[in-house]
């Protein structure tokens, strides 16, 4: 039955769905798993950085990305829409930027990305995006750590885990999580959740992390804005050395 | 004659120790012709910020409905309020959209930021920012402003010496500029109170006495002594100000007694 609903994305099926976005979901969970969580003072996200084969040079390739000084993000599912998304996610930082002269906070970005993706799901002749994102940003309401799905609907999460492995993930997380986790507990937990479902060797070059906050970074007297970045391999290894 | 002289008009901020202050005068005129002497050219755009338009008053009237509308907007999707620093380049970018037809406004913006220090910020049409640390001035009285305010602003000054400094510098200074006057409007907000304390006619009449009958200082300082119960020697103008701002209704009594 709902074959017949399938292929319009601007028709709903008679169970109330849109099943190009259940479709789209699908897409997500056959990518690669991907961690956020975040911690008193930051928040961190990850993913594994699969390639096909080894003779790919993966120092080009970037899952984790900079959208601008206060925020990054992460993704499960298909890459080029990713690199779509990061830009769109870049531009509207740029464009907050020249009428405020501040970057945009979490929240604000967050409700821009969705509303673009929300946007597939209601126009003509476009497909949904085939990816869920984790943003995470740290502005004056503190860390944040939003997921955002191809339907365009966002939450906030104190941890989470989207593609492949995320019903075991997000388990695993609910046990290991706890409020007052700083950022390095954090990374570490982040680390030890994405072995869990490893398929092949963890090194440094198969994982990607982005950590923004932690240390003497926040906002107030003698504290720095935070800023995100991504972990050098080298920084990953001294993490993964401190793991059994 | 400029665009901008064609309706008339001051705005003048100043800054003070955890406080600030912006004024404007009233008047609304066609060149020579004054329609309205009741035209204040403020706008509250948060509990602890203000913008000031001078220059042409449609898009005065404009601008602040544009402003409205933005402001809002903010609040609602931020959830919080905008700082007198952002809406400054809020201003800033909206007056440069229209950079080859502008709006034939010159802002300032003033308000405390989330520490409550003071924030200033004037404006040419086109957008130019310059934030100055110790007072801003715009509209066609702009030099006689510049030139009384040089010596009658010190840092650091409390709310009650910056409210008196400011209105002495926009009276002055709009008495000797036949385009503006008519009487100020002064809003001033400070660390304690994040509600601006308006006193529109209890400063003009104040002042309007002082110019027009010395005699009526008398009724004054009598009544600023029943209030304070202090000795007449001791009653001095500021006092008498301070005094006239805390007990508006009072002195709305003293001035139509005197049959102002």
């Amino acid at each position: 039955m709902s074959d017949r609903y399938s292929f319009s994305l601007t028709t709903f099926s008679p169970s109330g769905k849109l099943v190009q976005i259940e479709y789209a979901l699908k897409a997500v969970a056959q990518g690669v798993t991907s961690i956020g969580i975040k911690a008193t003072n930051g928040v961190v996200i990850a993913t594994e950085k699969k390639s096909a084969s080894s003779l790919i040079d993966d120092s080009s390739l970037e899952k984790v990305a900079v959208v601008c000084p206060n925020i990054g993000m992460v993704y499960s599912g298909m890459g080029p829409d990713f690199r779509v998304l990061t830009t769109k996610a870049r531009k509207a930082a740029q464009k907050y930027k020249r009428i405020y002269n501040e970057y945009p906070p979490t929240g604000i970005l967050v409700k821009e990305v969705a509303s673009v993706m929300q946007e597939f799901t209601q126009s003509g002749g476009v497909r949904p995006f085939g990816v869920s994102l984790l943003i995470c940003g740290y502005d004056e309401k503190g860390p944040g750590l939003y997921q955002v799905d191809p339907s365009g609907s966002y939450w906030a999460w104190k941890a989470s885990a989207i593609g492949k492995n995320m019903v075991n993930a997000k388990t695993f997380l609910e046990k290991r999580y706890n409020d007052d986790m700083e950022l390095e507990d954090a990374v570490h937990t982040a680390i030890i959740t994405l072995k869990e479902g490893f398929e092949g060797e963890m090194n440094e070059h198969s994982i990607e992390i982005g950590v923004i906050g932690g240390g003497n970074f926040g906002f107030g007297p003698g504290k720095e804005e935070p800023v995100f970045k991504k972990l050098t391999p080298e920084e990953i290894k001294d993490y993964l050395a401190n793991i059994v | 004659m400029s665009i901008l002289e064609y309706n008339g008009g001051v705005v003048l901020a100043m800054a003070g120790k955890k406080c600030v202050a912006i004024a404007s005068d009233k008047r609304f005129g066609s060149n020579y012709l004054t329609i309205s002497m009741n035209f204040p050219k403020l706008y509250q755009a948060t509990d602890k910020t203000f913008i000031g338009f001078s220059g042409l008053a449609t898009d005065v009237q404009t601008l602040i409905e544009k402003f409205r509308f933005h402001i809002n907007m903010y609040r609602m999707n931020e959830e919080r309020d905008i700082e007198p620093n952002t809406l400054a380049h809020l201003v800033s970018s909206t007056l440069y959209e229209r950079r080859f037809a502008p709006y034939f406004v010159e802002p300032i913006v003033a308000g405390l930021d989330k520490n409550n220090d003071p924030f200033i910020c004037g404006m040419d049409l086109i957008g130019c920012t310059t934030m100055n640390y110790d007072f801003s001035a715009t509209g066609t009285g702009e030099d006689q402003l510049y030139g009384i305010c040089e010596p009658l602003w010190q840092p650091n000054l409390e709310p009650e010496e910056l409210f008196e400094a400011i209105s002495q510098a926009i009276m002055s200074a709009t008495n000797r500029d036949c385009m503006s006057g008519w009487g100020a409007v002064v809003n001033n907000t400070r660390e304690s109170d994040h509600a601006y304390a308006e006193d529109p006619h209890g400063l003009i009449g104040l002042l309007l006495v002082r110019q027009i009958n010395a005699v009526r200082i008398e009724t004054l300082h009598l009544y600023a002594k029943l209030l304070t119960d202090q000795s007449l020697a001791d009653v001095s103008i500021r006092n008498i100000m301070t005094v006239a701002v805390r007990h508006r209704e009072v002195f709305y009594d003293v001035v139509s007694s005197c049959g102002m």
